[in-house]
């Protein structure tokens, strides 16, 4: 095999490469090297001309644009379920532990919020689930203690699962009795975050292990 | 020939090395380097063997110059995107 022929091979392995990946970033990163290799391989089969104007528009210009692209600072809807102390609406705007965590992660990764009220704690899970949010907050339980953002109470009432703040509001609306809870378990309220930003879930961790969500809380819950 | 050979050896090293690899900064460093390095030694083997023109030297100046500075863009990008973990 000649020279010319394995650089061929190197493009079209790396052309599959290319379109296979499935981080943007990653598939900019092999584009590049798929032009440099054709640079090379242009020059090997003596087209000087073909290979300036690939090194110039294939590996500058197009890895430039793409570049600039990415950097534009991507959007994050996020759905909420009005809940004291986790996510607040004011007529001024937002306030609560939920939204202070969102709020940093969004200021950390550069992204720009936008808001989606729910009022079923079903639809809001089935609008994360669907993709149509990325971030949902309010009544969100978990059982890992790394996830969690404040403890709770998760009742059991019938089949089904209610946290101590959700609990204390339907008592107050008159939709359930206290004498209805059958069994309860400790665990944390957390935020919701979508498959696409699987990022959320190492802010989080970062941020109970650095003791910012402590410090959130103290602001809120004495 | 020799500076081909090394050349091509290179750009293949870096290639594999950058598609097997998962975390994104070790890829960008096998791409970063072994492209530049060996598409430079490719191109000045083959003038060298005067087996093509000085015209291409032109094609090589502007991806040394170019090419580590959009590296370093798509670290920056990366990390303003992702963060610094």
């Amino acid at each position: 095999m000649n020279v010319g022929n394995l650089l061929l091979w190197m493009m079209f392995f790396l052309s599959i490469t290319t379109v296979m990946q499935k981080n943007l970033f990653h598939a900019v990163l092999m584009r590049m090297a798929l032009s440099a290799i054709a640079v090379g391989a242009y020059a090997v089969y003596l087209a000087p001309d073909v290979a300036i104007t690939e090194a110039m528009l294939g590996a500058i210009l197009t890895t430039f644009v793409y570049i600039l692209i990415l950097k534009i600072p991507g959007r994050i809807r996020v759905g909420y379920i009005p809940l004291r102390f986790l996510f607040e609406e004011y007529p001024w705007g937002f306030d609560g532990i939920q939204y202070e965590i969102v709020r940093d992660f969004a200021r950390r990764y550069g992204y720009r919020l936008e808001y989606e009220k729910f009022d079923d704690e079903r639809d809001l899970i089935e609008a994360l689930k669907s993709g149509y949010i990325d971030l949902a907050c309010g009544p969100i339980l978990t059982f890992e203690e790394d996830l969690g953002v404040l403890e709770t109470r998760i009742y059991r009432i019938g089949d089904r699962n209610v946290d101590f703040l959700s609990l204390q509001r339907k008592i107050s609306d008159g939709i359930l009795n206290g004498e209805d809870v059958e069994d309860f378990k400790e665990g944390w309220y957390t935020v919701g975050f979508s498959r696409s930003h699987p990022e959320f879930k190492e802010f989080l961790k970062m941020m109970r292990s650095n003791g910012a969500i402590d410090r959130i809380k103290e602001k809120y819950v004495r | 020939m020799i500076s081909i050979i090394i050349g091509v050896s290179i750009m293949t090293v870096g290639m594999i090395r950058a598609t097997f690899e998962r975390r994104f900064q070790v890829k960008l460093h096998f791409v970063g380097l072994s492209d530049v390095v060996g598409t430079t030694l490719v191109i000045i083997g083959l003038i060298w063997e005067k087996m093509a023109d000085l015209e291409l030297l032109l094609a090589l100046v502007f991806l040394v110059i170019w090419s580590p500075y959009l590296t370093h863009m798509l670290m920056k990008a990366y990390l303003s995107k992702v963060g610094k973990r």
